[in-house]
């Protein structure tokens, strides 16, 4: 399946054009990613760390998430979004990045196994005998993702 | 301070600005074996640069709950105490790693960060968020009996907690456009 014409459209977008053709808001686009990264990676790594059994003053993993549900989906919500507009600068130098696809492809990963698996794993105060396992690869996966979007930048 | 921040200005590079010992200091380190072969690595930058990034997660994340529970925006229902004592340590281990991964990345262009103006205001950022925990720790902190389990905390807390916020949000500002800018 050749995906091109998709990367090739996004690049010819207006946004796209815009993005590229401006100092300003590649840099700044990406520095409120990051942020998000930071809100939501935070939040969801202290969850997956409580899943995993440590005891955070006896705070239950569901009572972590009831709390900080909200910033989770903001920070995806404004990660994916300000995401799919960086991606749109740069469509076509995308596709030849190496690293572009594996990210796409553990984010998918990683985003239906957040909406699943974690959910289920966090929706009571008794956790499930897996949840440790869900804490783990739920980590393994955010971070996987945020390696191969550094890695975008260097290959 | 001041002055040394925006004797350069954000963004601009100038070799000629202010010799002095900082500078010496920076290019001794430069030019040292293991500084330069971190600079020209292949894997080691990187590695150290993505820790860096993703361990963002590691040190905001707790400090987040603290500053959100001092706001009285999440956590109202459990006390500041409780809050803070479940999560301070993770983000003194977050902020170990950061420390470390920083050093060394400073290490590997300690000249480029020297000429770096966003370097300059990531610094003093860090300096005034340091300040600000510090302040709320020794004078604020010491009310705490008082309004522990209050849903929304007295004003000085709850900018204690805002100002923590954006301090940090202005530290990864900074620190993206350092990079950006080196």
């Amino acid at each position: 399946m050749n995906l091109f014409p998709i990367f090739k459209w996004a690049d010819e977008t207006a946004i796209g054009n815009y993005i590229r053709d401006r100092t300003w808001p590649f840099p700044l686009i990406e520095t409120l990613h990051i942020m998000a990264l930071a809100v939501f990676l935070g939040a969801l790594f202290l969850i997956d760390l409580r899943l995993m059994g440590l005891k955070m003053g006896g705070i239950t993993a569901a009572r972590l998430n009831r709390e900080l549900n909200r910033y989770i989906n903001w920070g995806i919500g404004i990660i994916l979004l300000s995401g799919a507009m960086l991606f749109m600068s740069e469509g076509v130098k995308s596709y030849t990045n190496d690293a572009f696809m594996p990210k796409m492809v553990v984010l998918i990963m990683a985003l239906a196994f957040h909406y699943t698996v974690h959910k289920k794993a966090v929706a009571s105060e008794q956790p499930p005998s897996w949840g440790a396992l869900a804490g783990i690869v739920s980590l393994l996966l955010w971070f996987t993702v945020g390696a191969a979007g550094r890695a975008i930048g260097f290959v | 301070m001041i002055y040394w921040v925006f004797a350069i200005g954000p963004g601009r590079a100038n070799h000629a600005a202010m010799p002095s010992s900082i500078l010496e200091f920076c290019q001794w380190l430069q030019d040292l074996g293991w500084t330069t072969a971190l600079r020209e690595s292949q894997y080691m930058f990187p590695i150290l640069e993505g820790t860096h990034l993703l361990g963002l997660a590691f040190i905001l994340g707790p400090v987040l709950m603290l500053d959100l529970r001092l706001a009285g925006i999440a956590w109202r229902d459990t006390p500041v105490s409780k809050i803070a004592n479940t999560f301070v340590p993770y983000s003194i281990a977050g902020a170990i790693l950061m420390f470390v991964t920083g050093i060394l990345l400073f290490c590997s262009e300690p000249i480029r960060c020297y000429n770096s103006g966003w370097f300059r205001v990531k610094v003093v950022l860090l300096i005034v968020a340091g300040a600000n925990a510090l302040y709320f720790h020794m004078k604020t902190q010491s009310t705490w009996a008082q309004w522990d389990n209050l849903r929304m905390p007295p004003p000085q807390a709850r900018m204690a907690g805002i100002l923590s916020m954006v301090f940090w949000a202005g530290v990864v500002f900074a620190g993206r456009w350092t990079a950006y800018t080196l």
